[in-house]
């Protein structure tokens, strides 16, 4: 209380200097009081400083985050402008899209509207969501979209294909003549649990055998893990015989499956038989490039610090996103994943194997942690909730938990899009305000005061100026 | 239609094809009338500007493409619509 004390003090001196100063005949004639400056008290000034930098925080993080959005999407936009076929479709992303565990598929949804979606629709790109409501399912649907790819380019299959409405609006497009736009599509998926889950169904997909096919030496291999190891043995032989008892128990599945509720379908392939799959004759050079998107999401009370500072700091996530998603976008660079790139840790408890064909000797017992795609954002995985980390007894596959194992032949096909120096350089002049739009000048900017009378005043903006119509001298002599 | 005689429909399809004309007529107008009203704002010269002009052309391409890309995607649909009624109806 002394400080108080003595803080005062010089405020007591301060008041008859101030109080001699006559007031303001104005405001006396106004009866309003003698108004003098001075601090508000200690508390006021607590509660202002702290909400007041919060709010400054939150604002500038706020601003500076719709520059960054921005300045992406003005990188971006010059492919809006580009005009398309009429006999084209346009080019097609596809956004793979899981609820984070331990939580609902909405804040995967509003996450991917908030960073992700601007840039999309800045150049004006057509997308498809494959969502995930549970674990697996994003798994299950990339694995079947490949499988219908690979039906339809020919490979056979005993499935029966049914008709559904997309098969008939494609069909109706090809007698038509529709087709889509030439140029590479890609693939933006949207964290570290769905990326696992991505790489799983991509594996899956090639690898895994299209439900009974005849010739090739798989099965479709069941749903319960029992299945799996009843039928292992058989499986690995590429014998004849197999198809006849494949027969029946297709049926069988076949008959379960709509009894099921509504879950992933089990993976028809298990991991470690990537090696010894023979790869389809259907499968690209190259896969379209994909893009590991973050997705921070931290659970818990405990974690609420560490929520805040990401709340104040979305401009760098917003940074990071846009880079991403603006390279896939352009789609004008990208590399293969690093491979071999180190060996940094080793979980003994992992059941994953080297899935290398000529495995170093010397690691074959550690998991196989030399691709990139095993590493992308994988400090998000410390961040999920326990309660995903819990496996259970009979668990059958849990594909956010188990390591992710790639087949180097599946790996070394997928692309990871990068952003080309001179379009970060032209990102880098964008945001500095000397470059806009390709093609295209900035346009001036519109006083504050002037925007305020155009909208709410008699002021007219220069698109409504520019469609005016010019009349000339009607009342002059010329015009007579 | 099966129930007309030969008079009859001929008369039936020359009706058809007045109101056909007639949509297309209209049409055509509202293209004009809102190619002219959005572009066509000058009017100290008899003829168009440049800018006008090429207003103008930009202007009917779209309508007539977006018509286009419309019909389109009505052919699908109707497809799709046509698809699931069979199987509505099995």
């Amino acid at each position: 209380m002394a400080d108080s004390s003595s803080s005062a003090a010089p405020s007591g001196a301060g008041k008859p200097q101030a109080a001699s100063k006559p007031p303001n005949p104005a405001f006396k004639m106004m009866g309003l009081p003698n108004m003098r400056f001075k601090l508000p008290s200690r508390n006021w000034m607590i509660f202002l400083t702290i909400t007041g930098s919060f709010t400054g925080a939150l604002i500038y993080d706020r601003r500076e985050k719709r520059r960054v959005q921005q300045k992406w999407s003005e990188l971006v936009a010059h492919i809006s402008k580009e005009s398309l076929p009429i006999d084209q479709m346009r080019r097609k992303m596809t956004v793979y899209l899981a609820a984070p565990p331990g939580d609902g598929l909405r804040v995967a949804r509003d996450h991917f509207k908030e960073y992700v979606k601007p840039i999309l629709v800045a150049a004006a790109l057509d997308y498809t969501v494959v969502e995930g409501r549970r674990e697996g399912d994003v798994r299950a649907t990339t694995a079947e979209n490949i499988r219908k790819l690979r039906r339809k380019a020919g490979e056979p299959s005993s499935a029966a294909e049914e008709v559904g409405v997309d098969a008939v609006v494609a069909a109706t497009r090809a007698h038509i003549g529709v087709t889509d736009e030439p140029g590479p599509k890609g693939d933006l998926v949207i964290g570290r649990h769905t990326w696992k889950e991505y790489i799983r169904g991509l594996h899956e997909g090639w690898l895994g055998p299209l439900d009974a096919p005849p010739p090739p030496p798989e099965k479709l291999t069941a749903d319960t893990s029992k299945d799996v190891s009843a039928e292992k043995p058989a499986n690995k032989k590429d014998e004849i015989p197999e198809p006849k008892i494949e027969g029946p128990e297709k049926e069988e599945e076949k008959e379960e499956k709509p009894a099921k509720p509504a879950g992933p379908t089990p993976a028809y392939i298990n991991p470690n038989e990537y090696s010894s799959a023979i790869l389809p004759h259907t499968i690209p050079q190259t896969f379209d490039s994909s893009t590991p998107v973050e997705f921070p999401h931290l659970l818990g009370f405990l974690n609420t610090p560490i929520r805040v500072y990401g709340f104040l700091t979305q401009r760098y996530l917003a940074e990071d996103i846009g880079r991403e998603v603006a390279a896939l976008v352009l789609a004008n660079n990208a590399r293969p994943y690093h491979e071999g790139t180190s060996n940094i840790e080793s979980d003994p408890t992992s059941p994953s194997v080297d899935p290398t064909p000529s495995p170093d000797s010397s690691f074959t017992d550690l998991p196989a942690r030399n691709y990139e795609q095993q590493t992308v954002m994988e400090a998000a995985e410390s961040e999920w909730h326990k309660s995903v980390h819990k496996r259970e007894e009979d668990e059958k596959e849990r594909e956010w938990l188990d390591d992710i194992v790639l087949d180097q032949r599946i790996a070394s096909r997928m692309q990871r899009a990068i952003l080309s120096p001179e379009d970060e350089a032209r990102s880098q002049r964008i945001a500095e305000k000397q470059e806009y739009i390709l093609g295209e000048e900035r346009p001036a900017p519109v006083p504050f005061w002037k925007r305020m009378w155009i909208n709410y005043g008699y002021g007219e903006s220069d698109e409504v100026l520019r469609r005016k119509p010019i009349l000339g001298n009607i009342d002059g002599e010329d015009g007579q | 239609m099966d129930g007309l005689n030969a008079s009859e429909q001929r008369e039936f399809a020359s009706r058809m094809e007045r109101k056909q004309m007639k949509e297309f007529m209209t049409m055509y107008s509202k293209m004009v009338q809102r190619c002219f009203d959005d572009c066509v704002n000058d009017f100290t010269t008899k003829s168009l500007i440049n800018r006008e002009e090429t207003c103008i052309m930009r202007c009917v391409d779209k309508n007539l493409k977006s018509s286009a890309r419309l019909n389109e995607r009505f052919q699908e649909q109707n497809a799709a619509m046509m698809q699931s009624g069979s199987m509505g109806g099995n």
